[in-house]
């Protein structure tokens, strides 16, 4: 077995007194694509954002794409620079996309490229394009968001993390904010990603795209992870009551 | 179920009464609503007896101190602004050195009249000044009046707007600042590049607001001996015992500065109105 790009101990996780991870232990290799569904409340989000640090996890203990950096209290300077190379490697992909409202969808793509690698103008534009063309979005890479539908907006979103070439992309329900004639656009590339090799974590209601793409699904409630299985056979025969329960709401 | 050839419009109003509750009618009504006004305003002024005439001869000399005025609101304006941005970040920063003192500043600031704050920088710093009198620095705290002013207005102004800004940058969506975040930007890169290019749209109709008000008090640096249009309007009107005309004189070029400055506001907001405004497909 190939040495694992993204391996979680022990991870806990309060929000006040709320204790939201109760000890979450994972592994994933590379090109491997794991959909962690389950209700809401359950803490899958807040997984999602500890694994490029956008939540400090309490206790625990992270390697991801060949970094690692335990859970602490308080990071110091020469750890929050550690932190901003993870999420160099680790791209994201957020349930209400974000996009850069000042800026074309071109300019949202190549950003990161100019303000975090440095990177001159041109070099940055090719490689933006490249990813825009990927997703389908050329023809749109001078207008600005709001003149974008949701699905194109989230698309772009997808193009601007690919653009930074992570080694991990997480995916924080991409697709729960669309309008559904919208969904399929966005999952089709996502689907293509995965066919092409890409680590990718997605928190999704979307059983389809868990059934189509994921090589394991996750169930998780109350912050633990309750099961685990590929697709077929956890949609087919769940082990676990509360895995009954959720599928037969969402199935 | 035949229906009517013609297509349906809504009733065309006529006759005057038609016009005058139309949008144009609407925009006679106001300046008829104006002009009484300023009648009555007028009725009762004559009451006063006042030597117009004296108004129109000194109308040039007071309007000429409309420079100096504008030269020390811009460059207020200007000191505010950066006050107003590092006074917001100080007040949203989590280090507690600069959240003490953006706290610390704004608060005593606020809490202070302005003309105190005047007459402290024109009286307090020169003396202060020469409780050192072998520091090369200490020359510094003497300014020249004009100088003084700016800074008096300046440090003032930058307090309130200070919550402004601060308000701004809050009022941008979390998300921003967690895709920059994500890229792997560092704050200072995420502020520039994200957050404050989009916080500017919303601070600057409320601080085009605080520089018309900031016209007016303006005035008050006139104890400075800051010779802009509110000097010039004393100094004559005391000279000459007619201090109730030249300042009614002072008053209104002050209306109309504000006036002018009002429509330039307008025409800013509704640019920056306009550019929200697009078609947002879903």
């Amino acid at each position: 077995m190939a040495e694992p790009i993204v391996s979680v101990k022990n991870l806990h996780k309060w929000f006040g007194d709320l204790h939201v991870l109760k000890g979450i232990n994972l592994e994933v290799q590379p090109q491997e694509v794991v959909c962690i569904i389950g209700p809401s409340g359950s803490g899958k989000s807040t997984f999602l954002r500890c694994l490029n640090f956008l939540e400090k996890p309490d206790i625990g203990d992270i390697h991801i794409a060949g970094y690692h950096m335990p859970a602490k209290p308080h990071y110091s300077r020469k750890e929050q620079k550690l932190i901003r190379e993870i999420r160099m490697h680790v791209g994201m992909v957020f349930q209400s996309f974000n996009l850069f409202p000042h800026m074309t969808a071109l300019e949202n793509v190549i950003e990161g490229l100019i303000t975090v690698k440095r990177m001159p103008r041109e070099e940055a534009v090719k490689i933006g394009e490249y990813f825009l063309e990927k997703v389908g979005l050329m023809d749109k890479r001078d207008e600005y968001p709001n003149r974008l539908s949701g699905g194109q907006q989230q698309r772009v979103a997808i193009a601007r993390a690919l653009a930074m070439q992570p080694d991990v992309m997480l995916f924080d329900e991409p697709t729960s904010a669309l309008d559904p004639e919208l969904v399929g656009e966005v999952l089709k590339v996502m689907e293509e990603l995965a066919a092409e090799g890409m680590t990718m974590l997605v928190v999704t209601h979307e059983m389809g795209f868990a059934r189509h793409a994921a090589n394991r699904v996750i169930f998780m409630d109350n912050g633990v992870f309750v099961e685990e299985a590929p697709p077929e056979e956890m949609f087919a025969h769940p082990k676990h009551e509360r895995t009954r329960e959720f599928l037969r709401h969402i199935l | 179920m035949a229906a009517s050839t013609e297509p349906l419009a809504p009733p065309r109003a006529r006759g005057f009464w038609g016009w005058w509750h139309s949008p144009s009618g609407r925009r006679a009504q106001f300046v008829v609503v104006y002009a009484v006004i300023l009648f009555f305003l007028f009725l009762v002024l004559r009451r006063l007896g006042l030597d117009t005439a004296f108004q129109l001869k000194w109308l040039p000399f007071i309007a000429g101190g409309i420079p100096v005025t504008l030269l020390v609101c811009f460059g207020s304006i200007a000191l505010a602004v950066v006050l107003a941005l590092l006074g917001a970040l100080g007040r949203i920063s989590r280090n507690p050195i600069f959240n003490g003192m953006a706290t610390f500043y704004v608060s005593i600031i606020r809490g202070t009249p302005l003309i105190v704050q005047i007459f402290f920088i024109y009286l307090a710093l020169p003396q202060i000044a020469q409780t050192f009198p072998d520091r090369p620095w200490s020359r510094l705290l003497i300014l020249p009046s004009i100088a003084a002013g700016i800074l008096a207005l300046g440090v003032n102004y930058g307090a309130y707007m200070t919550e402004i800004f601060r308000a701004g940058i809050q009022s941008i969506p979390h998300g921003q600042r967690e895709a920059a975040l994500a890229l792997g930007m560092t704050y200072g890169q995420m502020m520039r590049r994200i957050i404050l290019p989009q916080a500017l749209k919303v601070i600057i109709p409320p601080t085009g607001n605080e520089f018309i008000a900031m016209l007016k008090d303006s005035a008050l640096v006139s104890f400075m001996g800051a010779q802009e249009m509110f000097w010039r309007a004393q100094k004559i009107g005391r000279q000459r015992f007619r201090s109730m005309e030249t300042l009614l004189v002072a008053a209104a070029l002050y209306w109309i500065m504000t006036m002018m400055f009002e429509s330039v506001q307008r025409r800013i907001e509704a640019r920056l109105g306009r550019s929200e405004r697009e078609v947002v497909m879903h």
